[in-house]
C-alpha cells in the first residue's frame, strides 16, 4: 500500500506571517510552549501533589531508614526497571507521533500512538502482576509506612498511566481525521504533555521507591 | 522557504527525540546499578544515594526539555522549571543525606 503523503491544510495570511516573523525573530526556532494553557496549569498541580509525595517517602526513608530497606527488598526491581522501560519508550513515540502528526504525516503518526498505547497497557500489567504478587505474599498498605506509601502512590500513579492510555486512544482517533488542523494539532500536543507527565512522575518514584 | 527550514528542524527534533530516549534508557540502567551499589554496602553509599537521586532529577529535566519541548518555551518558563528541578533535588538530597 502506498505510503499518504503529508496533509497539511494551509494557514490564513496572516498566521502565516506571524509564524514566519517569531521563526526568524529567534534564530530559526519557533519559540513557544507546546499545547493547551490548560494542561500546563494541570502539570503544575499535579507536579505539586506529587513533590508532597516525593518529600513525604524521602523523610519516611530518613526516619525509619532500617525498616524502608527491608521492606523494599522485598520488591522485584527488575519489575521497577521494565516500567521504567515501557514508560520511557512510550514517551519516545509519543514524541514522534507528535512530529510526525505535525509534518502532515497523519499514518505514521498513528502507528508510532499505537506502539505508545501498547507500552502503556504492558506497564499497566506489569504493576498489575507486580502488585498481586506483593498482595498474594501477605504485604498490604498496612504492614508498614514502606508498603502504605508504595501502594497509594503507585496507585495514584497508575490511575494516571490508565487515565494516559485513554488519552492517547483519543490522540489517535485524531490522526484519522482528513487533515492537519492546528486546533488537533494543539489537542495533541496536550495529550502528549500529559503522557511525558506520566513518565516523568515515574522516574523519580522509580528511583524512591525502587533504587535507593 | 520558512516551511524548508522548518521541515529541517522538525527532522532535527526527531533525532533529538532518539537521542534524549537513548540517554533516559542508560541512565536508567546506571542508576539501577547504582542502587544495587547503594544496597550492597558499597564503600561511599552515600555517593550512591546522591548518584540515584541525581540521575532521578537529570532524567525529569532531559524529559522536560526534550519530550515536554520546554527547551523551545519562553525563558522564563524555563527557568522556572530548572529551577523546580533544582528545588527537587536539592531538597531529596538533603534529607536523604544532611
Amino acid at each position: 500500500m502506498a505510503s499518504p503523503g503529508p496533509k497539511t491544510m494551509p494557514l490564513t495570511g496572516g498566521a502565516t506571517q506571524k509564524k514566519a516573523v517569531v521563526f526568524e525573530a529567534n534564530g530559526g526556532k519557533e519559540l513557544r510552549l507546546s499545547g493547551e494553557t490548560g494542561i500546563w496549569i494541570f502539570v503544575v498541580g499535579d507536579l505539586a501533589v506529587f513533590t508532597l509525595f516525593f518529600i513525604l517517602i524521602m523523610l519516611g526513608q530518613r526516619e525509619e531508614t532500617a525498616a524502608f530497606a527491608t521492606s523494599r527488598a522485598m520488591l522485584n526491581v527488575g519489575a521497577g526497571v521494565l516500567n521504567t522501560l515501557f514508560l520511557l519508550t512510550g514517551s519516545w513515540f509519543v514524541a514522534m507521533g507528535v512530529e510526525r502528526y505535525r509534518s502532515g504525516h497523519l499514518a505514521k503518526a498513528r502507528r508510532d500512538l499505537d506502539f505508545a498505547i501498547l507500552c502503556g497497557l504492558a506497564f499497566i500489567a506489569n504493576k498489575c502482576s507486580e502488585w498481586a504478587s506483593k498482595i498474594s505474599a501477605g504485604l498490604s498498605p498496612a504492614t508498614d509506612n514502606f508498603f502504605m506509601y508504595f501502594f497509594i502512590i503507585t496507585g495514584i500513579h497508575l490511575f494516571h498511566v490508565i487515565l494516559g492510555v485513554g488519552v492517547l486512544l483519543y490522540m489517535r482517533a485524531l490522526t484519522k481525521h482528513d487533515s492537519v488542523s492546528s486546533l488537533d494539532v494543539l489537542k495533541l500536543e496536550s495529550g502528549g504533555l500529559f503522557w511525558h507527565l506520566v513518565d516523568l512522575l515515574w522516574i523519580v518514584l522509580f528511583a524512591l521507591f525502587y533504587l535507593l | 522557504m520558512i516551511d524548508d527550514r522548518m521541515t529541517e528542524r522538525r527532522k532535527s527534533n526527531a533525532r533529538a527525540n532518539t537521542a534524549a530516549w537513548a540517554f533516559l534508557i542508560t541512565a536508567t540502567l546506571v542508576s539501577w546499578w547504582l542502587g544495587h551499589a547503594a544496597r550492597n554496602n558499597f564503600p561511599a553509599q552515600h555517593l550512591a544515594i546522591a548518584g540515584v537521586i541525581g540521575t532521578a532529577l537529570i532524567k525529569v529535566w532531559v524529559v522536560g526539555l526534550q519530550f515536554m519541548e520546554l527547551r523551545n518555551a519562553p525563558p522564563l518558563i524555563r527557568l522556572a522549571f530548572a529551577a523546580w528541578v533544582v528545588s527537587m533535588m536539592v531538597a531529596l538530597l538533603a534529607i536523604a543525606l544532611a
